[in-house]
């Protein structure tokens, strides 16, 4: 009655030897990994976008722990996030301010007509093999959702023939940035809240002609910048994002308004 | 059939051919009061701009200069004076730098423009070989078939690829267009001399012309004109779209398959268009730059479908009016063939070189329809004239996720329309393989 013991002991028996080669293997081949990596990779948030520059969230712990630093920060997580990863690493977080996508154009259906009635694939780049534009105005925002697309953040909508940005949602990982084929969509500082919503660089009634909203390049903003931040090359006005203080006295001046402030929108969820 | 026609022998489709205007002569068009002139009308590097605003040009003088090897003069069609230099939208829906020439003689007849210059005797057997390449290349000829690349270049393959057979590409296999076809009618002696000045430049190799058997006349007028001369024949071909494709004339006529990624000089051909043989024979005996072209204007709006001869940078708006087309009721304003021809969106934009026809259509023509979900039918893969599996193609540039080995494939695409004539479920498919030979580029 003792055989049902045998099979018993010899299973053990190979558990005990197996097991004991695991244990060597795990003493012979063992890795130091600073623990400091998992604990970093649990508070980032885990979106894998590379909008860092590197492979994803955990190559951004890797590296951040091996050089004992936050020089290239995660632009999805917010401040908190970033000042526990921070005191993982025994650094203080910098505060460096959120970068949002914004669309440097306000060519929408009333303001800038539509030129041809496209009817191929919905995609920006599709359309920029057959026509240079689909609205009168060349530079213009093709509103064929391209960026949407590649928006990871759900941050960014169609409407009214241009592209709007939640900039609560928007996380600044740039990825929107390359999906662009007119190159309209540029990060700047949530805090920057003056935008030149132009890209058009024809002459002022050239750009008038096309677009109701364009920059005609008159100057007046230039003049009337006390901080040195607006400046007005090729008939476009461009802000330097490092100068400009929001006093909005630009945004006044402007006689097409095509200086806009941007962040004080509303945004209602749809139901 | 006893002796069937030549094909190529994959793919293809047969289109409604609506060749309303195959009976009627190429008219003498006449020089409107402005002339856009795009700088950049061919494929290769881009132009240097010789003018400036304000200054005089006569007919033939140098408006932009090539700048490369790969590249192609411009000259001006008719005299007057530089108005602007802007950018201006194109036929094809670019926008592109336009050199605006404000015309001299608005109203003259092109007919008393050319017969007014006088043929030069030219001895074939005193020609030599690099003569005939600069004045094709001081003239600014290019593919006037419709891909527009530098004439000369195509001319000039490297040592290494020796050249044993000419094609003449009479196919016109496009719908709507007859502007080929009536060249080979009207000036088949002229055509002739050209392939001879063609010939010559590769030391007399055989030279033979391909024409649809849509085009009877054509064949009988081609064979007529050909007769006795030596190593220059006709084929006809079967009508089936795109017979009129590089490699698909080649397969037809030689039986000779161009490899992947390879040039037609790879099987030991050259291929030229029949309006371009007719601009080579001017550039040498009239030393006339490439300045005018004879086009088709047609499509369901006009009443009176024709040919005309029109200088370059002729807007669409002056043949409007000389068709009496309605501007309000057109609804899809067509450069080139319905096939491969490119959509416009600007009545005021100018004929450049590669301009073969000008189709206009109203709202009872043109059908909108969705892009629906690929049903897994086939019926692309088998109209495919390059033999390529464009459903799953453009499957995969549709998820951005293109495989290495398919690249090549995608190369390959002739963008004929085949596919998308065919699909039942009114897929973009040129579109999207258009896009994914844009992305392949874009890589590289």
């Amino acid at each position: 009655m003792y055989e049902i013991l045998i099979p018993g002991l010899v299973l053990s028996g190979f558990a005990l030897v197996l097991s004991g080669g695991l244990l060597y293997a795990s003493k012979k081949f063992y890795v130091y990994e600073d623990p400091r990596i998992d604990a970093i990779e649990a508070l980032l948030p885990a979106a894998n976008c590379g909008g860092c520059g590197l492979a994803g969230c955990r190559a951004f712990a890797e590296q951040a722990v091996k050089k004992e630093s936050l020089d290239v920060i995660c632009p999805v997580a917010d401040a908190a996030a970033m000042s526990a990863v921070a005191k993982v690493l025994g650094i203080e977080a910098s505060g460096a301010d959120k970068n949002v996508a914004t669309l440097m154009c306000h060519g929408t259906h009333e303001n800038s007509k539509e030129a041809l009635e496209y009817a191929g694939i919905e995609d920006c780049w599709a359309a920029m093999l057959v026509t240079d534009s689909v609205k009168a105005c060349a530079f213009s925002c093709l509103g064929l959702a391209s960026c949407v697309r590649a928006c990871r953040f759900d941050a960014m909508k169609i409407e009214n023939g241009i592209v709007v940005i939640d900039e609560e949602k928007c996380t600044g990982c740039g990825l929107c940035v390359p999906a662009c084929p007119k190159t309209l969509l540029h990060m700047r500082p949530q805090t920057s809240e003056v935008v030149v919503c132009c890209f058009n660089t024809e002459r002022g009634a050239d750009a008038r002609k096309v677009c109701r909203v364009a920059c005609i390049g008159c100057m007046k903003c230039q003049k009337t910048c006390a901080h040195d931040a607006i400046h007005v090359n090729n008939f476009l006005a461009a802000i330097d994002y490092g100068k400009c203080t929001n006093c909005y006295e630009c945004v006044d001046v402007c006689p097409t308004d095509s200086i806009q402030i941007k962040g004080k929108e509303v945004y209602v969820a749809s139901a | 059939m006893l002796h069937p026609l030549k094909t190529f022998s994959r793919g293809g489709i047969h289109p409604a051919y609506n060749k309303f205007s195959a009976d009627r002569p190429i008219e003498y068009g006449t020089v409107p009061e402005r002339l856009l002139i795009a700088v950049n009308q061919h494929i290769g590097r881009p132009l240097e701009v010789l003018v400036k605003k304000g200054e005089e040009v006569t007919r033939g003088s140098l408006l932009a200069k090539s700048s490369g090897f790969v590249s192609s003069n411009l000259h001006a069609p008719a005299a007057g004076k530089v108005e602007k230099i802007t950018r201006f939208p194109q036929l094809g829906g670019q926008i592109g730098e336009t050199i605006i020439i404000k015309t001299e003689n608005p109203g003259q007849s092109l007919k008393e423009i050319l017969d007014s210059e006088t043929p030069q005797s030219l001895r074939l057997d005193a020609l030599e070989k690099e003569e005939i390449l600069k004045k094709i290349n001081e003239a600014g000829l290019v593919g006037m078939g419709g891909a527009g690349f530098p004439t000369h270049v195509k001319l000039s393959p490297p040592q290494e690829k020796p050249i044993d057979h000419l094609l003449i590409n009479g196919a016109e296999c496009e719908p709507y267009i007859t502007c080929d076809h009536r060249l080979m009618l009207e000036r088949s002696a002229e055509l002739t001399r050209g392939m001879l000045i063609l010939q010559k430049l590769f030391g007399g190799v055989p030279v033979t012309i391909g024409i649809e058997d849509n085009k009877p006349d054509a064949v009988k007028a081609m064979g007529e004109a050909l007769a006795g001369k030596r190593g220059l024949s006709v084929a006809a071909l079967e009508t089936k779209y795109p017979q009129g494709g590089e490699k698909q004339l080649i397969k037809a006529i030689l039986n000779r398959e161009v490899p992947s990624a390879g040039l037609p000089m790879d099987v030991g051909v050259i291929v030229q268009n029949v309006a371009t043989t007719l601009a080579v024979y001017e550039a040498l005996v009239y030393n006339r730059p490439l300045m005018e072209r004879a086009l088709t204007v047609s499509g369901n709006l006009i009443k009176n479908p024709g040919n005309i001869l029109l200088p370059i940078g002729t807007p669409v708006s002056f043949i409007m009016n000389r068709f009496e087309i309605d501007a309000a009721r057109v609804r899809l304003l067509l450069s080139g063939g319905p096939m491969m021809g490119r959509a416009s969106f600007s009545f005021e934009s100018p004929l450049t070189k590669t301009s073969s026809a000008l189709l206009f259509f109203d709202g009872d023509y043109v059908h909108r329809r969705r892009e629906n979900p690929c049903i897994r039918c086939g019926s692309c893969i088998d109209a495919c004239p390059m033999g390529l599996p464009v459903a799953q193609l453009t499957e995969s540039i549709k998820g951005n996720l293109i495989a290495a080995h398919a690249k090549g494939d995608i190369m390959d695409c002739i963008e004929c329309g085949s596919c998308t004539y065919v699909c039942p479920a009114d897929r973009r498919l040129v579109q999207w393989m258009r896009v994914g030979k844009s992305i392949i580029r874009r890589e590289n």
